[in-house]
């Protein structure tokens, strides 16, 4: 975990960003503040051999700015790598790149992609299927397997069925929990903590992980909210917390 | 006076740093000078975003605003209602972080703040501190900062090349933070950046008291910087890590 606040980060956190990893490969999935300083944690800044925005709100996206910078301004520039990006994330991110010095363009780092929101692709030895949440701009939710093994990533979602789907038999979800009940009757944008369990329930997950959690909320009310509704394992997500997926 | 530092890494942060930001506070009052990417985080280290008392950002390259947007959203999502912040920047800065939203949210965020353009060369008041600016040469145009409050004098120069303009604006400063992107000049690229030896240089010719260096390059040998500068400086030569805290005249 890259960053798993959010909207914004408190105190020491980043905003959403993931790194999965399997052997020699390296993807990442969203961008959020933060992430880039957090990723060089794990790895080398380059040995990253895949980016996937889920969508184009800026707690997801403002360090892929970062991280071009990095890619373009390096001494040593890093091979092309696939950038895949949710539909209006360029049209959001281009007014970060405009700037009179005419040096920034995504595709000078990246093999850029715009994917529909039911996508697949591979990335070295991932597999990658996406699926449309619930939210209030075009989103996909993420599922990633390899040699087995499986990840699914809400990104920003409202209880749905697309995400139940996605993440069936899956082995580690990475639920967004932004609320917690309360109730107070909001649109099915996010889920509160008690819906992130409940879809790893009928989606049939071994274990969910609780992200996007908003910085004022208490986590271990999350928590228990999300295991009062889950037979799995519940955890919730914070920077740099590493997690193993499958057996 | 106190200076915190958030953030001391150029163009993009190393592993644990983030851009460039720095935390000045006197008299109860805290200003943020710069919001990199990863500063709002590193600022809630030492106090709630909310008990910010004002912006100030002296340039509008991203490597120095970026978190102006999640403070935003933090200001948005507050329980209770905040005053506009006061953000002094020169021209664009705001507007390039506000196109990051719809124009319904757009006007949502010009709300929450308190945009005052700055001109390089003019002065304004921040709580207790006497800021006078100049502009210096960069790719864009930045304003270096001179604040004064109790006595003590702190300078910032933003991101800058080599200019007399520097010595002017620091001229007998108690501390000047200044930029050091390189360890050798880069003829190639113009006089947008200092090398930490041009960073001593100009502090020598300003009569600093002490040098602090920052906004340098990922992956940079901090510890050459020190002695780069130290060569040509008799003052003390710090390198920025995040979450230092100094006192101004100490």
């Amino acid at each position: 975990m890259l960053g798993a606040h959010g909207t914004w980060a408190s105190a020491g956190g980043a905003t959403s960003g993931l790194l999965i990893r399997h052997g020699y490969h390296n993807l990442v999935l969203d961008l959020g503040s933060g992430t880039v300083a957090r990723l060089q944690e794990h790895i080398d800044l380059f040995d990253v051999h895949g980016v996937m925005i889920s969508h184009s709100h800026p707690d997801h996206v403002t360090d892929l700015y970062t991280y071009l910078m990095a890619r373009l301004f390096s001494p040593e520039r890093p091979p092309m790598i696939p950038l895949f990006l949710a539909p209006k994330v360029l049209e959001r991110f281009s007014p970060l790149l405009a700037d009179d010095s005419g040096d920034m363009n995504a595709e000078d780092a990246f093999d850029v992609s715009v994917m529909e929101l039911r996508t697949e692709a591979m990335v070295g030895p991932f597999r990658i299927t996406t699926a449309p949440m619930s939210h209030s701009v075009p989103t996909v939710g993420i599922r990633v397997e390899a040699e087995g093994a499986t990840m699914v990533y809400s990104a920003d979602t409202g209880p749905t069925e697309e995400l139940d789907r996605l993440a069936a038999g899956c082995d580690v979800l990475v639920a967004e929990a932004s609320w917690q009940e309360d109730g107070i009757d909001r649109p099915p944008i996010h889920m509160t903590a008690r819906q992130a369990g409940e879809a790893a329930g009928r989606a049939g997950c071994r274990r969910v992980l609780l992200t996007h959690i908003r910085p004022y909320l208490d986590r271990d009310r999350s928590r228990e909210e999300a295991a009062g509704a889950f037979q799995g394992e519940v955890s919730v997500a914070t920077e740099g917390l590493t997690v193993g997926v499958g057996s | 006076m106190e200076l915190v530092v958030l953030g001391s890494s150029a163009a993009w942060p190393d592993a644990g740093r983030a851009a460039a930001g720095l935390l000045v506070r006197a008299e109860g009052f805290a200003v943020a000078l710069d919001l990199g990417t990863g500063t709002l985080s590193n600022l809630q280290r030492h106090l709630p975003h909310q008990e910010l008392g004002a912006v100030v950002v002296t340039h509008r390259h991203l490597d120095h605003c970026l978190d102006l947007y999640p403070l935003t959203v933090a200001r948005v999502f507050h329980p209770e209602p905040l005053a506009p912040l006061p953000l002094h920047a020169p021209g664009g800065v705001f507007e390039r972080i506000v196109a990051l939203e719809d124009e319904d949210q757009a006007e949502e965020m010009r709300r929450l703040f308190d945009v005052r353009e700055i001109e390089p060369g003019a002065g304004f008041e921040v709580g207790p501190f006497e800021v006078s600016t100049r502009l210096l040469p960069h790719m864009v145009p930045n304003a270096g900062l001179r604040i004064e409050a109790g006595g003590k004098v702190l300078v910032y120069t933003g991101d800058t090349g080599p200019s007399t303009e520097i010595e002017a604006l620091a001229k007998d400063a108690d501390l000047l933070v200044s930029e050091s992107s390189w360890l050798e000049t880069r003829d190639d690229l113009g006089p947008i950046h200092l090398t930490a030896r041009q960073a001593g240089e100009h502090a020598a010719r300003a009569r600093a008291g002490s040098l602090l260096l920052t906004h340098l390059w990922p992956g940079l040998d901090r510890q050459r910087a020190i002695d780069d500068a130290t060569a040509v400086f008799e003052g003390v030569v710090r390198v920025a890590e995040e979450g230092d805290v100094l006192t101004v005249g100490d």
